[in-house]
């Protein structure tokens, strides 16, 4: 990994048309401002990572189980009226 | 006439789905990236559930269901900058979904709020967000599996 030190203020170019800029440091965290194209997808990561694990693991649900959880839900709908 | 495809899943069987009811997500989902058309599969037997289910790949089904039924006011705030692959679209187009995890280990049921999937009915493009908005969350528990029963 490349490491450089940067002041508040201060630029990185990735690239010719991606720019990050360090923007403020406080209490541990850094505050970053990303100037990038459109269509270059920036997520903080570890959302990403619990997303991508949702969804895999949702992508792993059989027809029984749904079924299951489907007819719970049309019991309890029946008891609360 | 509208034309339409003839997919087939081990678990759901033939599924024949109007072309016009197919949506496209350029970018695929979240850890499936390769896979961009997608129908919504409406069968009585899994109300108010339904499949998302990939008409690149059928044996890729996912479970979803309207966020509003997890939680009423569900409400994200979309941008356009977030929704860039929709391009210039109209909100009252978009339809709103969320994908369903089932975990028995735990006897909960969750909903991922915080990943939505949007489809542009206009359009037919849809895009899986990944929401700024701190209010909510990717395993968000709604219902348990067993009912009555505790984890």
């Amino acid at each position: 990994m490349l490491v450089l030190t940067r002041k508040i203020g201060e630029s990185i170019n990735i690239g010719t048309d991606i720019k990050v800029t360090i923007i403020n440091m406080e209490g541990g965290q850094v505050r970053i401002g990303i100037e990038a194209p459109k269509d270059v997808i920036i997520h903080r990561e570890e959302v990403y990572n619990k997303i991508l694990e949702e969804n895999r693991k949702a992508s792993q649900t059989t027809t029984i189980d749904l079924k299951q959880i489907a007819r719970n839900w049309k019991t309890r709908k029946k008891s609360s009226e | 006439m509208s034309s339409t495809i003839t997919v087939e899943n081990s678990q759901l069987g033939k599924i024949t789905v109007a072309e016009s009811k197919i949506a496209t997500f350029p970018e695929g989902l979240i850890g499936f990236e390769n896979l961009k058309r997608f129908a919504i599969i409406d069968l009585e037997e899994f109300e108010p559930f339904q499949w998302l289910l990939c008409i690149d790949d059928p044996e890729i089904t996912f479970p979803i269901i309207s966020p509003i039924l997890v939680i009423a006011s569900y409400e994200p705030e979309i941008s356009r900058e977030e929704a860039y692959i929709l391009g210039d679209f109209k909100d009252k187009d978009l339809l709103l979904y969320t994908i369903v995890t089932i975990r028995p280990e735990i006897n909960k049921v969750t909903a991922n709020l915080k990943g939505p999937l949007i489809i542009d009915q206009k359009s037919r493009l849809g895009q899986q967000i990944v929401l700024q908005d701190d209010r909510y969350s990717t395993n968000q528990e709604f219902m348990s599996v067993e009912e009555g029963k505790d984890a």
